[in-house]
């Protein structure tokens, strides 16, 4: 009997939820906003691996042709016509209110939202109110916890109150490090370059700085054991697919040569020299395959990478005196330089034509990246107007649409805290 | 002569199941070689890497697809029903609220999500933990970014428990203090509205949801699906 009066109300509350939702869309600003379809997201730049041509603008940019877009940075000429960005209207109280949820993981008080509602009679319309009030979000103690939350779900990892032992690292300190970066506005390339206090812990509102274990040389983020030890897998490849999704915002392939040429069934789109990478009779694994793919499009610039992520073991242990991760094939041997590298080209770089030498020079270099910047403003952007995964659900973005942001972030010395102000209180974040 | 059926039946059956075993390929397969399309030489957008036999499969992230990509050509379909990308890349979208702010703006609103009882919020919340996108970090697994038909109705669940919370603890609304839910008559107050969506209530709100409550049958089963279907509309996309 209680089942049934349950089920019963909340069958009535659905019907009513409906004509709520539709009564309030005629009733204006309280109304849903016009919303995409579940999903909508732009094209991916380069998923496929045939592709043969480098996406347009950049990480998280958009190839020409796809649903309209006709710029290299994604512009659309008929924006302004388009009946979904012209049905929008201003709308602050619905934008402190996503914004709260998503800055300090809760609704705004009524107080909050009061102010919002006497503001909309002053001469802005109350936008210097609710700029006011995303101010105090990013001021407020919870907005610490949030982000490492979001750091936690940007990096797949972490392990919140779970003690650390049996060999396991701290799967929480990447994220605790990247959040403290963002709360303490420090520039965003310290994820990759900073030497010291790269594992630090937070407890009462307050970060403390701490070193990682280990003897590793240190590279921010990228020489984290607890991310070494979530990304482990054979020749360290994960760990660099990780750094490329996670900082780059798209998939392998990422480099692009301006003279493809054909190689048995498909096109050789890298820059590097085609035998840059092992292969071919004797080697144990054959990156200069043909056959199906091409696989050298990617690995070309994946092995000159992954063996100076291969000194960490499955626990995120570092031991320079031998790698640590190992070859799938038979037997499962340890890996040796030649598989990923063939003798007489067995040196390293984050792209063709970087060199790197060791994982504090591949930081600097991924930090010098424009891509990594673009990265990290797509994301918060994303972040701000509800998207999903700009990789994994090709959310991709536009460059014309953060080009004011990725401006800022650059000239303000790259501190992401100023990105997300910037994109919560965007034109385009106000409007429903 | 049903025998003999049977006998050829028998060899043949699993004969099928194997040929159409090999052809489909095991989930430890790579997805781009020749092998694994009718056509030759044919590369999936999804494709992992080489052929069947020659490199070792390609890592995958978990209930993502084959390598965790979105269909392109899917992708394409909804922005060209949008606009452009940068028209959807311009629009909000519809991310789910996190268990942990469902949480929150339950307890601030006067949800006791300690309670274990069945069928409370507090239950319902605590274990419907998986049903609402939680991230399994060891499996490499973020919170859901998206809502999934599984979180809409138990979020719905969970909405509708707290719901009668809500009513019976109306005085505890931590995030509105000195705000009456409902006046003297039992309807709905624009403040209390505001405070339960989070945003200025407007007179629509209040309207419908009193409307609701003068037609149930009862006044605190109307006041309950009416508080219901304001938080359910209100807070499906964060």
């Amino acid at each position: 009997m209680r089942h049934t009066k349950w089920r019963s109300i909340a069958t009535t509350a659905l019907g009513v939820t409906a004509l709520l939702a539709a009564g309030c869309e005629n009733g204006g600003s309280g109304g849903s906003p016009q919303k995409e379809p579940e999903g909508a997201t732009a094209v991916a730049p380069n998923g496929a691996s045939a592709a043969v041509a480098p996406p347009l603008g950049g990480p998280g940019g958009t190839t020409a042709g796809t649903g309209g877009a006709t710029g290299n940075d994604g512009a659309d000429p008929g924006l302004a016509k388009n009946p979904n960005i012209m049905a929008r209207k201003i709308n602050y109280g619905e934008a402190l209110r996503t914004a709260t949820l998503k800055l300090v993981g809760d609704l705004p008080a009524l107080t909050d939202i009061n102010d919002i509602v006497n503001a909309a009679s002053q001469s802005d319309g109350g936008k210097v109110v609710y700029q006011l009030k995303i101010d105090a979000l990013l001021a407020d103690p919870r907005f610490a916890v949030r982000q490492i939350q979001w750091w936690r779900d940007t990096f797949k990892t972490g392990a919140p109150g779970e003690p650390t032992g049996m060999g396991m690292p701290d799967f929480d300190a990447a994220a605790t490090f990247a959040a403290e970066v963002v709360v303490n506005d420090r520039p965003y390339t310290d994820l990759f370059t900073a030497s010291t206090g790269t594992c630090p812990t937070f407890a009462n509102g307050t970060f403390t700085d701490a070193n990682c274990p280990g003897t590793q040389p240190v590279a921010g983020v990228l020489t984290d054991p607890g991310l070494m030890s979530q990304y482990y897998a054979d020749l360290a490849f994960r760990r660099v697919r990780f750094i490329q999704e996670t900082f780059v915002c798209n998939a392998m392939p990422t480099e692009f040569s301006g003279n493809p040429t054909a190689v048995g069934s498909g096109l050789y789109t890298s820059p590097w020299p085609f035998t840059s990478v092992s292969g071919g009779t004797g080697a144990n694994v054959n990156f200069q395959d043909t056959s199906a793919v091409i696989c050298a499009n990617c690995h070309t610039t994946l092995n000159h990478i992954a063996p100076l992520f291969a000194y960490f073991d499955a626990n995120g242990v570092y031991n320079n005196t031998a790698f640590q991760v190992s070859t799938p094939i038979p037997g499962e041997p340890t890996s040796v330089i030649s598989d990923w590298l063939p003798a007489g080209q067995q040196t390293f770089a984050w792209r063709f034509g970087t060199p790197v030498t060791d994982l504090p020079s591949l930081g600097a270099a991924i930090a010098a990246d424009p891509a990594i910047a673009q990265c990290a403003v797509n994301r918060v952007w994303n972040y701000a107007m509800s998207r999903g995964d700009i990789v994994n659900d090709l959310a991709t973005v536009p460059p014309v649409v953060t080009a004011s942001l990725l401006a800022d972030f650059k000239s303000g010395g790259m501190k992401l805290k100023t990105v997300i102000r910037e994109a919560f209180t965007s034109d385009d974040f106000v409007q429903f | 002569m049903k025998s003999s059926i049977l006998f050829v039946s028998a060899l043949l059956l699993p004969t099928a199941l194997a040929a159409s075993g090999c052809q489909g390929n095991g989930s430890d397969q790579l997805t781009g070689s020749t092998g694994w399309s009718n056509t030759p030489n044919a590369v999936a957008y999804d494709s992992l890497g080489s052929g069947r036999l020659n490199t070792p499969n390609h890592f995958q992230n978990p209930n993502l697809g084959l390598n965790g990509l979105t269909d392109p050509a899917q992708v394409q379909v909804q922005v060209q029903a949008v606009g452009s990308p940068e028209a959807v890349a311009r629009l909000h979208g519809c991310s789910k609220i996190t268990y942990a702010a469902l949480g929150a703006l339950l307890t601030s609103r006067g949800v006791d999500l300690t309670q274990t009882a069945m069928g409370t919020a507090g239950e319902l919340y605590t274990d419907g933990a998986t049903a609402l996108g939680v991230a399994i970090y060891p499996g490499r697994t973020p919170e859901a970014i998206l809502g999934s038909t599984a979180s809409l109705a138990k979020e719905m669940d969970i909405l509708v428990a707290a719901a009668g919370e809500i009513l019976a603890n109306n005085p505890v609304m931590s995030a509105c203090p000195g705000t009456a839910l409902l006046d003297q008559t039992g309807n709905f107050t624009k403040d209390g509205i505001s405070c339960i969506l989070g945003k200025p209530a407007t007179a629509d709100h209040v309207t419908l949801a009193n409307q609701v409550i003068s037609e149930a049958s009862d006044l605190p089963t109307g006041q309950q699906v009416a508080l219901a279907a304001l938080l359910e509309a209100a807070q499906t996309c964060e």
